[in-house]
This record gives structure tokens, sequence and C-alpha cells, in this order.
């Protein structure tokens, strides 16, 4: 029963680096880089197919970044011709784009849909002007409501907004009045995500200084549970820790990341998780390039699974073990409603859920009852309560 | 060379020093100088021989040496060095390791004078009648004032030390005069070589081949391999099966004669049959009477010592069993705590010694222990006009049976350059301490002498001390009497749940501030639950002092696609691994370094 697997296609490229981002993701605007890069890419794709072909059979695509909006079209489309070509894309497939809204057109717009694309995922941020400026994004307000028209004017009816908390200097109602803004625009999706400062970034950098204070933990959760109460009202289902959607409207690909399904990264800095192995691609540009182009694709046809991750493109891959693939499965499931399901458990591990967390279990009860987290004779999940402290509970598995 | 002349070219002699004044540095360079080992094969200080010791920079265990010496007078001579531990918890080891020599080197550092140990090591040796041969050491620093230092000794201790030899150990400066002062200075043994044996032991150590090695030094008579040995005090018999020298490494001989200084091994099983200070004697032919001085070893602190968690019962008992071999002054008995489980209450000499045991747990047998609030032992007198001996709080009687409690005193002698009398004076009687007298060794050094509860001491008064002193405090301490006392048995409570392994036994005065401190240092080392966690210090049922761990708040990750699930699984793991050494108390996670965090009291806080 193997479920279709999802593609991400990673573009590395952006106008300027957010204040906040530790992503790959270089500040790079050149025609020419984009055009080298989606050669390699195409390269790469072209390997995979001869490695899988047909019989890999996948259901999204995802381009994220970066900024994949700063792709000509011309490019996409033939990536996207590309990849059907070397794969079974099923009818249907969820497509998705990340974008910035400072970096698309109407033209744009149109040709990625033309090409296919038929998801937009726009990284807002925020609706407050300061706050994305201290952010470092290169948008502002006005430019998300333009975006968002203008990608339904293309005929983008899955439409999926960013949206950040937590961000210093952020007060209770300017959070609010985003997460209001961004639901008058009616998107399908939005992704809220609380502010991680993460070291080797302009915002690690000061807060080590100094410079910047992080938000207390009771603000962050309280910006975070009010959020959650708008979006109930909006008719949102909340599917994992920072997502929701209008029903139907869940990120096909991200629940891809948190059942265990299998995907497959291209470009620099992609991750893969095929056939239990999670590897991922060098995340330097110029090497990208050079192992790309220098690559034999027979070298890559004809050797097993762990040689061919570890190729020259690979930086780093290892094999899940049985524990390995059960603690995935369990630390990844506990982000989203649905939680772990022990029947599609014991399908997957041969094994029933409590018989292997038995030493836990009584633990975990205690979770329970304290109203942070449930679970009854068919799955296990975070209450929102419990979401607080998700790690906290799942490190119980670990 | 006849039976009588040999003991004339023998000389037995300790090194008394205080703690930090180099003494093992010396006894390095007399051993280089008579060259016995050969100067690459010296690692520093050679007659320390634990890990532990070198790290620590103090004796703890004593290693005995014979040097050989050629003297400017034509003649080769025996120098028998016995090294002497130097802490304030090893005072008897110290008085038999003296017993067994007939001088002494008193060995004094020019740039600071008499200190309180080296003191009571002076008094140590004129007790057992040595001739104590003064030498001025760090001679070669810019700040050493020997004049002054000569001085000093000599108003202080009455000795003259007019002609005292002045030396650097570091430099090895004037160790051939020293060496020489040994012979002329040092009265040769005397000894009836004929006479019924007696020797006495002043060391032991546990041999994985040997069994126990008896460090002995023959008064009378004469010792040899298939001799039936016995000691006198335990009068258990052993047959010899091997006697020697000790230079340092043992080199058997035939035997050992009165007035030489050797080893003894007989199969013995533990160092504590074979008891520091008792008397050897001819199970044939045995002495009327045994060598004075004998004292069976007391434990003044306890504590409890528990397996931490993940780490197996047996294994830190098979451990004690094995420190205990080897160190007779060391004891421990099975106990459990509702808390921690199964354990030991474990006795010792003091807080140093303590320490050095729950060390070497962990050093050298890599084991992870838990240990307890030390306790001194209470005498606890019940309504019923019995008498029970309390070492462990958690034992002591509901309070309606106490008439009332008792508690071991010590007078404590402290040595003190005047600027600090002050200080120490605030220090002693926050301490509870009660003022004997107070001296002035010379115009700059004082002597305070005061009486306390031992409970006092054992915590942290040495740290105190040296940190209000800056190092130049020095402390002796001996257990004088039992003393009525208003002590209570100070409880914490978490989450409403009594944790028994921090209950201890303290005075009523300090029942609060220390009930505070604890609830405080509790507050900052247990993390986050999902409940409120209270931490209350309690006396009977009556909450003294109370903090709270607040509920968790935050502990999610907001972001996890493809690429974050390896890397933020690992920190979730790695999360995981620094949570292993939690102890679980009802619903309460409790970092192990709570139990110690809560002993380092401190009072400036």
């Amino acid at each position: 029963m193997a479920s279709p697997a999802g593609i991400y296609i990673h573009i590395p490229f952006c106008r300027h680096k957010c204040n906040y981002c530790d992503f790959f993701s270089k500040p790079i605007d050149e025609e020419y880089v984009r055009k080298a890069y989606t050669r390699a890419l195409l390269k790469e794709i072209g390997f995979y197919g001869a490695k899988y072909g047909k019989n890999f059979v996948a259901d999204s695509i995802f381009f994220g970044g970066g900024t994949p909006t700063l792709m000509e079209p011309e490019l996409i489309d033939k990536i996207l011709a590309a990849v059907r070509k070397s794969f079974f894309i099923a009818a249907g497939s969820e497509i998705t784009m990340e974008g910035n809204p400072a970096t698309v057109t109407a033209e744009k717009l149109r040709r990625y849909r033309q090409s296919g694309v038929n998801r937009l995922s726009i990284g807002a941020q925020s609706f407050d002007d300061e706050i994305l400026s201290s952010l470092g994004r290169v948008h502002r307000a006005a430019d998300i409501t333009r975006t968002v028209e203008l990608a339904r004017e293309a005929g983008f009816d899955n439409i999926s907004l960013d949206l950040m908390f937590a961000v210093p200097g952020q007060d209770m109602n300017q959070w609010l009045d985003s997460v209001k803004k961004a639901l008058a625009l009616k998107p399908q999706h939005i992704s809220f995500y609380s502010l991680e400062i993460e070291p080797a970034t302009v915002f690690g950098d000061m807060l080590e200084s100094g410079a910047l204070k992080e938000t207390p933990a009771e603000v962050d959760r309280e910006m975070y549970h009010r959020a959650l109460a708008l979006l109930d009202t909006a008719g949102f289902v909340h599917y994992e820790i920072s997502s929701a959607a209008l029903p139907g409207r869940e990120c096909r690909h991200n629940l891809k990341y948190w059942d265990l399904s299998e995907y497959l990264g291209l470009g620099a800095g992609a991750y893969s998780f095929i056939r239990d192995t999670r590897y991922n691609n060098i995340d330097d540009v110029e090497m990208y390039f050079h192992t790309m182009w220098s690559q034999d694709s027979a070298s890559l046809r004809h050797c097993n699974d762990s040689q061919a991750f570890a190729s020259d493109c690979v930086s780093s891959c290892s094999v899940n073990s049985y524990r390995d693939s059960v603690t995935d499965y369990v630390f990844t499931a506990l982000r989203t409603r649905r939680g772990v399901v022990f029947k599609e458990f014991s399908h997957k591990f041969k094994n029933e859920f409590w018989d292997l967390y038995s030493q836990q279990q009584a633990e975990f009860e205690k979770f329970v009852r304290a109203g942070y987290a449930e679970y009854d004779d068919r799955r296990l999940s975070l209450t929102r309560k419990g979401i607080d402290i998700a790690s906290r509970i799942t490190r119980l598995f670990m | 060379m006849t039976d009588k002349n040999y003991q004339q070219y023998i000389r037995n002699f300790s090194i008394i020093a205080h703690i930090d004044h180099c003494k093992s540095t010396l006894a390095d360079r007399l051993i280089e100088k008579t060259g016995l080992v050969a100067q690459r094969d010296m690692k520093e200080q050679f007659l320390d021989n634990m890990e532990l010791e070198r790290e620590r920079g103090i004796t703890i265990k004593l290693q005995t040496t014979r040097l050989h010496y050629h003297s400017r007078d034509g003649h080769d001579y025996e120098l028998n060095l016995i090294d002497t531990p130097g802490h304030v918890d090893f005072n008897y080891e110290v008085s038999r390791s003296l017993a067994a020599c007939e001088g002494a080197i008193l060995v004094v550092d020019a740039t600071q004078g008499v200190e309180a140990q080296t003191l009571a090591n002076v008094y140590l040796a004129l007790d057992e009648n040595l001739e104590i041969l003064p030498v001025l050491n760090k001679i070669d620093l810019p700040s050493a004032r020997p004049e002054e230092t000569k001085q000093e000794i000599e108003e202080v201790t009455g000795l003259d030390a007019e002609d005292a030899p002045l030396i650097s150990a570091k430099e090895g400066i004037g160790i051939e005069e020293l060496l020489e002062r040994i012979v002329s200075d040092i009265p040769a043994p005397s000894g009836d070589p004929h006479g019924k044996l007696k020797a006495l032991i002043f060391d032991s150590k546990y041999d994985n081949y040997k069994g126990v090695v008896i460090y002995t030094r023959v008064f009378d008579g004469q010792v040899a391999r298939g001799d039936v040995i016995r000691l006198m005090n335990t009068g258990k018999k052993y047959e010899v099966t091997e006697v020697g020298m000790c230079v340092p490494g043992p080199v058997p001989t035939d035997r050992l004669r009165a007035g030489e200084v050797g080893y003894i091994c007989g199969s013995i099983k533990q160092v504590s049959d074979a008891r520091v200070g008792d008397t050897i004697t001819l199970e044939s032919d045995p002495a009327a009477e045994m060598l004075p001085g004998y004292k069976k070893a007391q434990s003044m602190v306890y504590c409890g010592i528990y397996p931490a968690e993940g780490e197996k019962y047996e294994n830190v008992k098979d451990a004690l069993e094995k420190l205990q071999v080897n160190d007779a002054a060391f004891n421990f008995e099975p106990e459990t705590s509702t808390a921690l489980g199964f354990g030991f209450r474990c006795g010792f000499l003091g807080l140093l010694h303590m320490e050095i045991i729950v060390e070497r747990l962990e050093r050298e047998f890599g084991l992870a222990v838990i240990t307890t609030s030390p306790s001194v032992i209470y005498r606890v007198v019940k309504t019923d006009g019995t008498v029970e001996m309390i070492q462990n709080p958690t034992n002591l009687p509901r309070e309606q049976e106490i008439s009332y409690i008792e508690e071991p005193m010590v007078k404590a002698d402290i040595m003190i350059p005047k600027d600090y009398v002050g200080a120490i004076m605030e220090l002693c009687q926050d301490r509870r301490g009660k003022m004997l007298h107070m001296e002035y060794i010379t115009e700059t050094r004082v002597s305070l002498h005061y009486e306390m509860p031992l409970n006092e001491v054992i915590y942290d008064f040495f740290d105190a001390l040296k940190s209000k002193t800056r190092g130049y405090g020095s402390l002796d301490y001996e257990f004088t009497h039992y003393e009525r006392s208003n002590v209570v048995k100070l409880d914490i409570l978490l989450n409403k749940e009594l944790v028994d392994a921090f209950s201890m036994i303290v005075h009523e005065s300090k029942a609060y501030a220390r009930g505070r401190f604890v609830c405080e240092k509790l507050k900052e080392i247990i993390p986050m639950h999902q409940f409120e966690v209270p931490i209350q210090a309690a006396i009977g049922q009556k909450v003294i002092a109370r903090e709270t761990v607040k509920a968790y708040r935050k502990d999610v990750i907001a972001k996890c696609y493809g690429g974050d699930i390896s890397r933020k699984k690992k920190l979730l793991e790695k999360q995981k691994e620094g949570k292993k050494r939690m102890r679980q108390f009802g619903t309460v996670e409790v970092p192990q370094e709570a139990f110690t965090a809560v002993l380092k009291y401190d009072e400036n806080k």
C-alpha cells in the first residue's frame, strides 16, 4: 500500500535574506543563474527518472525556497514538464509554489497556472509594514492583497498565507489584526508560525548581543491560542501545529512529511525520504551545479540505493532503523490533529503501539489526566493545550 | 654487624606540615637525592599514589619508603620516611604514623608561617616524644621571611628553630643539608631485638594478590615469614606469608627486627581487620601488653549513598565493599529511602573523607550515585527514658516521643591572620560557636578556640573559613562531648509529598534560613512540569518556606518540514538524554544535581 510520494523542488534564491531565515537560500537575483540552476535541476530529474521511472508515483509537487516566484515562468514550465516526463504524476496532483508578494506579476502568475501550478503559498508573514520591515521582508502589506487578487484573476483557487507571530516588538493587537486581515482575503489555508530565533541569522546575532528580546512564552502562547480562536470562527480546521485550512484544503504535500510518506527532494539543499533513507543534497549552489554537470546518468542507474544516495551531490544520508522509523512516525504524527492512528501504526510497524510503548503509557496518562493529550482505542493525539508542550510529550516516545 | 649495631644506622621519621606546604614535594626531593628513583621516572609527588590525591594535592593514604643515604660521616644510613596524611579528618592516622618514628621534620612555609594544622601536628609529635627538626621551606621565594618565621616557630611551638635548615623543596635547595641533619638530629631507634614482638600497625592497604598489606614499625623482637602473629586488639591470628621493606615498592626480606620499618602480609581479607594502631605480637610468645594509643575508627559524619537512575544497586554495593576493604575508617550498611529506593547509610571521619569516597565511586568505579545531606549522630533521649543514636534524619522519632536531643560538640582551633578576626568571629558565632579563648601567637597571627556543634562544622565551615580569609585560615577540630540542643527536623515537600532524602536535622535558629535556601535552590533546579510544583520546607506540620515551580508554558517546535525532521527529532532525543539523570518523586522529576546543590549552603546569598 505504498501511498503516492511527493516531489519537492528547492529554489534557493531570494532578493534579500530575511532577518530570521536559516533556510538554505542565497540573495542572488540573476537570470543566468536561474537558467543554469534549471539546467542542473533537469539533469537531476533525469537521473532520478532513469532510476525510478514511472514506478515513482507522486500526487504532489512543491516548489519551496528561497523564493520560487523569482523563477521565470518558462523555467518552471520546463521543470514541470521534465518531472511529468520522468515520473508518474497522478491526475489532480497538488502543485504548490511558494511566493513572495513583491516578486509576482499578473503575467507570471497566469503562466505558472498554465504550467500546472494550482496552489500558491504566499509568504505574507504580517499585515503590519513596521513588522514586515523589521523581519527584513522585501514586501509591504499592500503587496499581499494585490498578490492574492492577481492570483485569483490568474485562476488560483487554492491559496495559502504564511503568518508569523511572537515577532520581537509585535503586540497582541498587531498580531490579531494580521490574522483578521489574512482571513478577510479568504485564503483556503493559513500557516502561522511562532518565530524561532535561530543562531547565525540576523535575529540570532541581535539576540546574542542583547539588541533583541524574545517574546515571553506566555505572550507567544496567548497569540497562538487567540489566533486559533479566530481561525475556528472562520471555519478553518486546525490540522497541524502551525497549519489550518478550510475542510479539504489541507496541504497534501506537507501532510506527507507528517505521515512518513516518501518524498523526493530535488535541487541544492533539498531533503529526500525514500525507501527508509533520509538524505539531502549539498547546500551549495556551485557544488550542486558542478556535481550535476559532471554526473554520468549511467553510473546512477547502476548503483543500488544507498550508493546512489551517497553520490557526490549528497551531503548526508542515513538509513532509518526500525526504531528510527517508529520514532519518526510518532514525532511527526503528534504534530497533526489526526495524531498516531493505531491501525496505521501496526500496519506500518507490525507491532501494536502500546506494546512498543508499554513503559511510557503510565507517564503518558499523566499528560492525559492533566488535559494535555487524549487517546482512545483508535488513535492518540495532543490537545490544543498539549500543543504548547508538544516536544515535552513527544520526548516520551523518543 | 652486631645485633645492636644495626639500629645505629636507622632513622625513622615523618614529615609534618600544613596541607599546602609542599610536603610531598619535599618527600620527592629526598627520594630523588638519595637516588632511589631515577630522575626521569619521577612523577610529581611520588608518595601520593592515588590519582585523586594527586589532583586534590592532599595526601589521604600514607606511603612509606626507605631511603639509602651515604652520609658525610662515611656511614650508610637507612632512612625510613613515613609520609602522613594532611587533613583534619585523618588526625588519628597521623598520630599513628608519628608513633612509628623517633623524629619528625616540621616543614614550615617561610612565606606564611605556622598554621593551625602545623601546630596540631607538632603537638601530636610532642605527644609521641619525637625529636622535631624544624625546616623552613620555600626559601627561594622573594616573599620568604626566614628570620621572622624562625622566631614565630620558637614563640608558638617552643622549639629551637635557630639552626633550622633553609630549603626549597621545589628548587631542590638545601636537601643534602637536611639529610645530614636527619642523621645527626634524629635519634636512632632503640628496642630489644630479642624481646617479645611488639610491632605497630601504622597503615595498611589491600592488595589483590597478597590480601591486606600491613605497614609496621617493629619496636621489640622480630618477625619472620612463617611466624604466626596475633593482632592484640582484634585478637585475630594470621600466618605471615611475606615480610619486607618498602623502597617504596615491596622488597621481601627474611625478617623485620626491632627498630625497622616494613610490611607484613598474612592473607588478611579486610583492612578493618588490621586496624591502624593495633599491636602485632607473636602467637607463640606474646608480649604482655600492647602499644598505647589504639583507637577504634569512629565515624563522625553520615550520609546516604544511593544508586542514581539507571545504576545498579549491586554495583554500588560491590564498589563500597572494595573501598571498605582499603579504608578502615569507612563503613556502610544498607538502608532504604522512600524517595531514592535501596541504598546505603555510610559513615565517614569527616566531610572531606565523604567527598573523597563519593568521588572515588564516581571516578574509579564509574558509578553514578546520589548522596543525601550529611548528618552527624544525634543522641535522642526519649520520653520513656531510652536513648537512641540517630544518624539518619528520617529515623528521628516522632516529636511526642522525644524528651530532648543532644548533638555532638567539637573543640575547633582556628588560626588566622589578625585582619580576619572580625570576619571569622562572626562566622563562628553564626555557626553557634562559643568562644573558649583567643590568643595572639605573634603580632599578626591569631589563634581562636571555639566550642562548636559538629553539625555546623560539617556543612561548609571549612570552605567559608577559607574564602573569608583568602585561603590563610586553617582549622583543626576534635570531638569533645554531647550537648543538649534545640535541633529540629527540617523536611522538604515537593508537590505536597515529603522527599525523605532531603530531610535534615538543623538547629531551630537556622531552620528558617535553611528552609528558604533549599526551596530557592530547588526552584532553580527543578524543571517545569505540566502542573505547578509547590516546594515547601516544613518543621513537623508547620510550613516555614515555600516556592513554586511554574507549570510548563511553551515547549514546541513551530516548523517541521522535510529537512527539519531528522534535525529536530535529534534535538528532542538529546534533550531526553539530559533528562535521564532525573529522579522521579511521586509526580515530580528532580535532577540529580539537586541533591548536591542543596548541600552547598552559601549564606551570603
